[in-house]
């Protein structure tokens, strides 16, 4: 990982947090259904970052959304969740030919199901241990579920057509 | 050592996960008040239910000095009833009703399940809460004295501000003299505390007992905190610096009386008319 790769990932990320700022935050269907794509960030992370690097890169993205929601540590929790699980949960779902040649886990680059199959269990598992740990209670658990399940479909929908719409040039 | 190192090595992103997340959590309970407060109340449940089994061991032990204190206040009781027995003897066949003020405050007894006196804040645990009616900034006075105040209240426990603990001031008077004051517990003894705000024209004694001074609504008048042992005033001061011996052990209080005010909330209401 060389500088310009640090900091063009770097200004992924500010992109991301802005579009998740200025745009999705108020994106919220039926007062209850959220989109939190910044985890897009994490999830399209080249295959090369080592599990550790990720984890830090989790905390502190999720930190700093949490700035935003002035809720902190919250977001962060999550986040961190999930960039751990990330290299587990992928060498679980490798494709038949192996990752040789593929530097993003991307929806061009290894195909629309596979790209459902990596995402979506990693989305729920962060909407759902983002909302319980906000809850901090189980009280209203169903709900709780209900808004994640339906949440991560939205955020799962957003990332699609992000990457239909942005990732026709880049490297493969 | 190296084998630790290399175990840590080999385990390193499962350490570091576990290292943020609670760096996260940390974060989280410290700037959010509802996490917080749900966080430590929970605990708190939990803690008040070990420390009840605790004290069961423990109280067992103490069982001679309990005794005693009890004893001491049935006879106090005993002397309180026959006292009222003979203010409602009828005169001339008219009933003398109670006064009304007889009526304003009740005594809900608990027992004490954790304390401490060795901290600059100290705080006690009773077996009481919610469900026998407790809210937090009830009085609390044992068999000899002014405990504390009650801080917060769990369902079936409560946690008080002993007088023992930095921020609790309580409003007396010095008994002979009618002169009031405040009390203050500087944090290093626990059988001492300051008294503050007596001016320099006030004729002081050892030995002086200081009362509630039944301004607050929180205790009655008239319940003892302590005694004077010590005063002395500079020449550019205009308030004594007087020490007073707590009239409570704190170490060895185990079974307490709270204080519910039935006139509180009017109280409070006319006095907020003051502001």
């Amino acid at each position: 990982m060389n500088n310009k790769n640090f900091i063009y990932n770097i200004l992924i990320f500010v992109i991301y947090l802005l579009l998740q700022v200025m745009l999705f935050d108020n994106m919220v269907l039926f007062g209850s259904i959220f989109c939190f794509m910044y985890i897009g960030f994490i999830l399209l992370l080249p295959l090369e970052f080592s599990a550790v690097i990720l984890v830090v890169v989790g905390f502190f993205s999720g930190l700093a959304m949490d700035v935003f929601y002035n809720s902190l540590g919250v977001n962060a929790a999550a986040t961190l969740f999930i960039a751990y699980l990330r290299p587990i949960w992928l060498s679980a779902i490798t494709p038949r030919g192996g990752y040789e040649e593929v530097q993003i886990p991307g929806l061009k680059m290894l195909g629309f199901s596979w790209f459902i199959t990596y995402a979506l269990p990693l989305i729920f598992l962060h909407h759902i241990s983002l909302f319980l740990i906000e809850a901090g209670d189980l009280i209203n658990f169903w709900f709780i579920l209900k808004k994640s399940i339906f949440s991560s479909m939205f955020t799962l929908l957003i990332l699609v057509f992000g990457q239909y719409l942005f990732y026709n040039r880049k490297q493969y | 050592m190296r084998q630790l190192f290399l175990l840590i090595y080999q385990y390193r992103t499962f350490v570091t996960f576990v290292l943020l997340e609670i760096a996260c959590f940390w974060l989280i309970l410290g700037s959010s008040k509802y996490h917080n407060a749900a966080f430590f109340n929970t605990s708190n449940n939990i803690i008040a239910n070990v420390y009840s089994t605790k004290q069961n061991v423990y109280r067992y032990f103490n069982l001679i000095q309990v005794n005693d204190d009890l004893s001491k206040e049935n006879a106090f009781l005993r002397d309180l009833i026959d006292r009222q027995k003979i203010s409602e003897l009828p005169i001339d066949s008219l009933e003398v009703k109670p006064l009304d003020s007889l009526n304003q405050f009740e005594f809900i007894t608990a027992k004490v399940i954790n304390n401490s006196t060795r901290k600059i804040n100290n705080y006690i645990t009773i077996n009481k809460g919610a469900k026998e009616g407790l809210q937090p900034g009830m009085g609390v006075i044992s068999t000899n004295g002014v405990v504390g105040v009650i801080k917060t209240v769990s369902n079936k426990f409560a946690t008080i501000y002993s007088l023992l603990h930095s921020d609790i001031y309580i409003s007396s008077v010095i008994n002979r003299l009618n002169v009031f004051c405040t009390i203050k517990w500087q944090g290093e003894n626990p059988q001492n505390a300051s008294l503050l705000y007596v001016p320099r024209h006030v004729k002081l004694q050892v030995g002086d007992s200081i009362m509630t001074s039944g301004f607050n609504s929180i205790f009655p008048e008239g319940i003892p905190i302590g005694t004077i042992t010590e005063f002395d005033i500079d020449e550019n001061q205009s308030f004594y610096n007087i020490s007073i011996k707590l009239a409570s052990d704190f170490s060895s209080v185990s079974y307490v009386y709270l204080i519910k005010n039935n006139f509180k909330q009017e109280k409070d209401s006319i006095e907020l008319l003051n502001e």
